[in-house]
């Protein structure tokens, strides 16, 4: 079924509606939930959660690509559970790596964390994301948005893993770079 | 601003990129074979709206919203007179499925691996379907040229003198799957639609079974792009090709567009990453051509 159908679904109040997103999204948005918080229970939990959610914000909502709607929805869960998570010390996997690759990037940030400087952040990173080759920004964002591991990265994108680790590395540095040119960090 | 905040905020960029990342558990699930031998309309149309009109006299229409043109299919050659208002395309009154047409995909394609794509191992082309010819064409569209003349008003597009080209085109299409041929539906043909010497839009012609369905295509960017190309390149022999539902126009000067889609660079680089310094010499196939006349 094609998103405007399933969006429909939501609109009409069908429970249809979430079995459809299920079948159509499931795993996507499960390899989401798991890439952040490593184990399958949590994961599911967090997926069940997003299409709630959704049921909630459909209507008054009407996004025409569901995708990254849903996986905002899932990624922002997922990383609301994993905070609760991490101060009861339980979770592990991948997220952990992916959060210390970011520790490298703003190394150094305000702590004040304004709206004014999220924003400014927000604008460079986007600036930057839009220089870089398409190839390149996938792979920023398998990492960074999707908390995807290097060894799947790999294997989607046909590269060695060495080779998508130094290229990451090269891309957080020219971020970082971005950053201080901005005096966003130090 | 600590590391999980910052992952947090990177959860904002752009919706665009988050779709050409293209990650989704289901992609290796693809039906790339089925894309390949598919006879159904060609995936560069993806539909946003879809919705059936009341079948009547024999008829059976389905309309879309297809990246802001109208659609329309007709199963057959017709000379019944159908009425179509617009707000009748955002409401359905038929609950007839697309998928029972036969005539249209109806998921939303997976966002292209670049990376992943490769090209043809060679030049060969694999031909599908039982050729339609101009004549066929032509003679199907004079046949039903007032409906297709109301058709077309009836979607806002009013003109005084409709013609359709001499000349039509097929694409040439290849899905960058390792060790595919270049693919040409011969039964598929299309040809833009002219109010007088503007473009308005196209119909294009499907020979199933000796019977001819036709899909009416108006209005949108896609052929405001095309017109404005067409145009700088008059009298030159211009490509039509598909790599999946990516429709590619190629003046022989190598120029490119992607009327449909915003990938001519992905495209470019693409091409230029295989080594093609020259994609129109490279993809050439004479059927998928057009030669634009003043």
């Amino acid at each position: 079924m094609d998103d405007v159908s399933i969006v429909q679904l939501f609109w009409n109040r069908s429970e249809k509606a979430i079995s459809e997103v299920a079948k159509k999204y499931g795993r996507f948005c499960m390899t989401i939930a798991r890439n952040i918080l490593g184990n399958p229970e949590d994961s599911e939990e967090c997926v069940n959660d997003a299409y709630l959610s959704l049921w909630n914000t459909i209507p008054p909502k009407k996004p025409s690509v569901l995708p990254p709607f849903l996986g905002r929805i899932t990624r922002n869960l997922a990383l609301n559970l994993y905070k609760k998570n991490h101060a009861e010390k339980r979770g592990g996997g991948e997220f952990p790596l992916v959060l210390e690759e970011l520790s490298e990037v703003i190394a150094g940030s305000d702590s004040a964390d304004s709206d004014l400087y999220k924003k400014e952040i927000m604008r460079v990173v986007s600036a930057f994301l839009a220089e870089l080759t398409p190839e390149k920004r996938k792979l920023f964002v398998r990492r960074f948005w999707y908390a995807d591991s290097v060894k799947n990265i790999a294997h989607q994108m046909k590269m060695t893993e060495n080779n998508v680790s130094v290229t990451l590395n090269r891309l957080r540095t020219q971020l970082r770079e971005k950053l201080q040119e901005g005096g966003l960090v130090s | 601003m600590n590391n999980l905040e910052f992952f947090d905020m990177l959860g904002d960029i752009d919706d665009m990129y988050i779709l050409e990342a293209g990650y989704s558990s289901d992609e290796d699930e693809r039906p790339v074979a089925k894309a390949a031998s598919s006879e159904s309309a060609p995936r560069r149309i993806r539909p946003i709206v879809k919705t059936v009109l009341p079948i009547a006299a024999g008829i059976a229409a389905v309309a879309l919203i297809t990246f802001g043109f109208w659609k329309i299919f007709i199963s057959g050659s017709q000379k019944a007179n159908v009425s179509i208002q617009p707000s009748e395309l955002i409401e359905p009154t038929v609950a007839v499925t697309i998928e029972e047409t036969g005539k249209e995909e109806t998921s939303t394609y997976p966002p292209i691996l670049w990376a992943a794509l490769q090209i043809p191992s060679n030049r060969e082309v694999v031909l599908f379907g039982e050729p339609i010819s101009d004549e066929e064409a032509k003679a199907c569209f004079e046949e039903d040229f007032q409906l297709i003349h109301d058709l077309i008003v009836e979607l806002g597009r009013y003109t005084t003198d409709l013609r359709m080209a001499e000349h039509g085109y097929g694409h040439i299409s290849f899905d960058g799957v390792e060790g595919e041929s270049l693919m040409y539906k011969q039964n598929v043909r299309e040809y833009l639609l002219y109010d007088g010497t503007v473009l308005i839009g196209s119909i294009e012609f499907t020979k199933t079974n000796r019977k001819v369905d036709y899909v009416l295509l108006v209005g949108g960017t896609r052929f405001d792009y095309l017109d404005s190309f067409l145009k700088l390149h008059e009298g030159e022999q211009i490509l039509f090709m598909n790599l999946q539902d990516i429709e590619i126009v190629i003046a022989p000067d190598g120029s490119i567009i992607t009327p449909c889609t915003s990938d001519r660079d992905n495209v470019m680089q693409f091409f230029e990453k295989q080594g093609i310094e020259d994609p129109w010499t490279y993809f050439f196939y004479e059927p998928a051509t057009y030669i634009v006349v003043s």
